[in-house]
């Protein structure tokens, strides 16, 4: 791909989903940088590939997106870190109004602290939407590998936040 | 099975990346980043043409001993995400090349200047500061139905805003007070006694920092002071939360740093000031680009008719309004 002709292309591709893109990779990351880190490595793959890539570029950024995260990308790095949560005492003494935002805030930690891949198959699933066949199909992997990974992600989820779940959400897990 | 809480994750995922937006550069970042990647593989296959050659060239000579062709570094991303984290510390101590504007509502503030709680009521104001000039305009409470500012302009030089970050020493500094309700206007010329300049960290600050309206003037302002906190254990990460629909990080004050209850809230991004409440008195910051119009706001305007009066400031006291 000559170059002015790729960048030219990447700026119509960033400028058209960039945003959806940018979201994607900071969910699939865990943080703004990070996700702004792994959108510019997974252009870089897209201007490498240049016009080897068989569909759109699109669809082969979405995928380098995810397996680049599914597959621990910087697994050495901070992005990968497990961060405390938050103890739940902080909202128990605390009649803090902002109790809806500190529970979104606690489910977005718990996801950072899920294995790359689980925390791509819920990504993928709850955030991408796709179904168990697309998500298997952009990892590379079974559908039972997608089914298990997010049962056990949700699982875990549901585990860590526990403290922060209002109660009905609790309760499902008993039923 | 959990569709509640599947909705949750949903939800907070869409709150999460609700604010994103794609950064302004970053397809020429890539592009700049591809252009590494192939200097350096181009670099590499020269080192192993070099390599080779030079190794033919030994072999028929019937030399021994050529060293190994030098592997590529394999740490290109690791450089590219350094570059990164210094360019947004970089954006971030930036601070003092934008203006800041600093708003603060009506309220109630707690200080504690000694060890009793002294509740005062302070008036709503909005100052912008910049290199070392500052403006502010105080709406007391009798001119509020008029709606009608007190504004005073502080040129404190180009020295800091807050003087405990100085040397020890006088300086001067000039406030031109424009009075509504009034209708007058003075200025005057002031010395001003530098404190000792703060030792090491943040936390060794924490007597000033029980005073919210010397705490709050713009100590809090530097990203770098806010590192120097969370280092010394004077402010603890306690979360993400929304300030007025956008996302920041939440800090609270530890007692190392303050007697006084402390809240900061700053952007994930770049880590500026959003919000600071300090015993009560919460100020919002916005960081404004140092346009024609924006230092516009730095400049006191005296309105026309209004009488000059003798400056009616103490000889010396803290820089500010």
């Amino acid at each position: 791909m000559p170059d002015a002709e790729g960048a030219a292309d990447l700026e119509r591709l960033l400028a058209d989903r960039g945003e959806q893109l940018m979201r994607t990779a900071v969910l699939l990351t865990g943080s703004h940088q990070d996700g702004e880190d792994l959108l510019q490595a997974g252009l870089e793959r897209l201007l490498r590939r240049g016009r080897r890539i068989e569909g759109s570029p699109e669809g082969y950024l979405r995928r380098t997106l995810y397996n680049l995260a599914a597959d621990g990308w910087r697994r050495q790095g901070t992005w990968h870190r497990k961060l405390p949560v938050i103890g739940a005492s902080h909202l128990a003494g605390d009649p803090d109004v902002m109790a809806a935002v500190d529970l979104r805030d606690a489910l977005m930690r718990v996801l950072r602290m899920l294995p790359p891949q689980q925390r791509a198959v819920i990504v993928l699933r709850y955030w991408e939407q796709l179904t168990q066949a697309e998500t298997a199909a952009a990892l590379g992997c079974s559908e039972g590998t997608v089914k298990s990974a997010a049962s056990r992600g949700l699982q875990r989820m549901r585990d860590l936040a526990s403290p922060w779940l209002p109660v009905h959400v609790e309760q499902e897990k008993t039923t | 099975m959990s569709g509640d809480f599947e909705e949750l994750v949903r939800d907070s995922m869409e709150w999460f990346a609700a604010e994103v937006s794609v950064p302004s550069g970053l397809a020429g970042q890539a592009r700049r980043g591809r252009r590494r990647q192939r200097i350096r593989a181009q670099a590499m296959i020269a080192a192993v043409t070099a390599a080779v050659t030079a190794a033919a060239v030994i072999a028929v000579t019937g030399a021994a001993g050529s060293a190994p062709p030098r592997q590529a570094d394999g740490g290109g991303l690791r450089a590219q995400t350094a570059a990164y984290i210094i360019e947004r510390a970089q954006r971030a101590i930036s601070t003092r090349s934008l203006i800041m504007e600093i708003s603060s509502p009506e309220q109630v503030v707690t200080e504690v200047p000694y060890s009793k709680p002294v509740r005062t009521s302070v008036p709503r104001s909005i100052k912008w500061a910049y290199h070392g000039r500052s403006r502010t305009e105080v709406f007391a409470a009798y001119l509020r139905r008029q709606g009608q500012p007190r504004a005073a302009d502080t040129d404190i030089a180009d020295g800091p805003l807050w003087p405990g970050q100085a040397s020890p020493s006088l300086y001067r500094f000039t406030q031109t007070t424009v009075n509504y309700s009034d209708r007058t206007w003075s200025r005057g010329t002031q010395l001003t006694g530098l404190g000792a300049p703060p030792s090491g960290s943040a936390c060794a600050l924490v007597r000033s920092m029980n005073d919210p309206q010397v705490a709050g003037e713009s100590i809090f302002t530097s990203p770098a002071y806010i590192q120097s906190a969370l280092s010394c254990g004077g402010l603890s990460v306690t979360g993400r939360v929304e300030v007025d629909g956008a996302i920041a990080i939440r800090l609270t004050g530890t007692r190392r740093l303050t007697k006084m209850p402390l809240t900061m809230y700053v952007s994930p991004v770049t880590f500026f000031l959003i919000r600071v409440v300090i015993g009560g008195w919460r100020q919002d910051y916005r960081w404004l680009a140092p346009t024609a119009g924006n230092l516009a706001m730095l400049k006191v305007r005296i309105p026309a008719g209004f009488r000059r009066v003798k400056d009616a400031s103490p000889p010396s006291s803290e820089p500010g309004p």
